[in-house]
């Protein structure tokens, strides 16, 4: 995306940093294939010397469409102050195996989604969202009944 | 390993359809005001507590009752209140609403999502063990009945169009597959509807995307 939302309770605090987080996949085209290794490395900028309290990074799957969300978390990590936060701050990277399934997929009505997400906690309880999408699969997306006529 | 940018971070793309509920879901856009500018909930939840703890937010249907209230709960939980959201779905759910204010101490903040569906003799039930409780109580509702208005929430072309602007767009928007013009007519279409209104640009961003 990125899709770098901040939210959370800021009032007061007068901070205003809006970080940006930028990922970096192994493949170019960041198409993977079920069970293939995925290596990561993700830089965060803007911080503005902001203390924080963790960075949170996973690897989830989600939909998209018109209704109810799924999601499935497929790794995870959460890194606090107190374990190291400045080694993975402002840069950081890890390696996984994706699963066997669900493949990423463009559907009419619903979607599935791989993503890296990496969540940044201030020390003032904001908290900073960026998620980078990538395939797993390689599944044609769907095409519409009138696409298929013509 | 090798890692490569595929792209930068500060020219990176949207992917996705910024209208679809993961954005777009009740609780996931800011509560706004009828001019689209943001509510102060902390202002909110100080009104509650001069309304006597117990009050209700109103609207129709897709106003927006529902966002506020998840927001108003967000809030209460940072100013380190205790807070339980239940959403009644059947004059059943009045059981796990009364063992909800019967396990919650005093000055909890119970945030009830959808307060008609109790029927009138379960909500005048939850609302006198929430007194005797003495815990404060946030309904979302079509009218207050009993409960004092905490906020009436209503919509406005404007309102849709500060929500789109808050969404993660992306250049999807600029890059013109949605305009001002379609959120005006998606609000007109939806009669006010801010809910049917998403999806209305869901559909006819997918529609566009397509055909691109």
């Amino acid at each position: 995306m990125p899709q770098g939302s901040i939210a959370g309770g800021s009032q007061g605090s007068g901070s205003t940093a809006m970080p940006r987080v930028m990922v970096h996949f192994d493949r170019p085209g960041r198409d993977y294939a079920p069970r293939q290794q995925l290596a990561v490395r993700h830089d965060i900028e803007g911080l503005g010397g902001e203390p924080l309290r963790a960075v949170e990074r996973s690897v989830l799957w989600y939909t998209e469409g018109k209704g109810e969300e799924d999601l499935g978390v497929h790794w995870f990590e959460r890194i606090d102050e107190t374990e190291g936060l400045p080694a993975v701050c402002p840069w950081g990277e890890f390696t996984i195996r994706l699963p066997m399934s669900p493949l990423s997929y463009e559907g009419l009505i619903v979607k599935v989604r791989w993503c890296v997400r990496v969540r940044i906690f201030f020390a003032d309880n904001r908290d900073f969202v960026s998620e980078h999408v990538f395939d797993v699969g390689g599944i044609s997306p769907a095409r519409a009944p009138l696409e298929r006529l013509e | 390993m090798s890692l490569q940018a595929s792209e930068s971070a500060a020219v990176e793309r949207f992917v996705g359809n910024p209208f679809s509920t993961r954005h777009t879901a009740p609780g996931r856009v800011e509560p706004l005001d009828r001019e689209g500018e943001p509510l102060e909930l902390g202002k909110l939840l100080d009104r509650l507590v001069r309304e006597g703890g117990r009050a209700a937010i109103l609207g129709r249907h897709g106003h927006g009752k529902t966002t506020l209230l998840h927001r108003l709960a967000e809030t209460a939980e940072r100013r380190g209140d205790r807070v339980v959201r239940i959403r009644v779905r059947s004059p059943w759910d009045l059981i796990p609403i009364l063992n909800s204010l019967a396990g919650s101490p005093s000055d909890s903040l119970i945030c009830i999502d959808s307060w008609e569906q109790l029927g009138g003799p379960g909500a005048a039930i939850a609302l006198l063990v929430a007194r005797l409780r003495r815990c404060r109580l946030v309904v979302t509702a079509h009218s207050g009945g009993d409960l004092p208005p905490l906020a009436v929430c209503e919509t406005t072309p404007a309102l849709l169009a500060a929500i789109v602007r808050r969404l993660p767009a992306g250049d999807a928007l600029d890059g013109g597959l949605i305009d001002d013009a379609d959120v005006a007519s998606a609000f007109e279409q939806s009669s006010g509807d801010i809910r049917d209104a998403l999806f209305r640009l869901y559909d006819l961003f997918e529609e566009r995307r397509r055909g691109r």
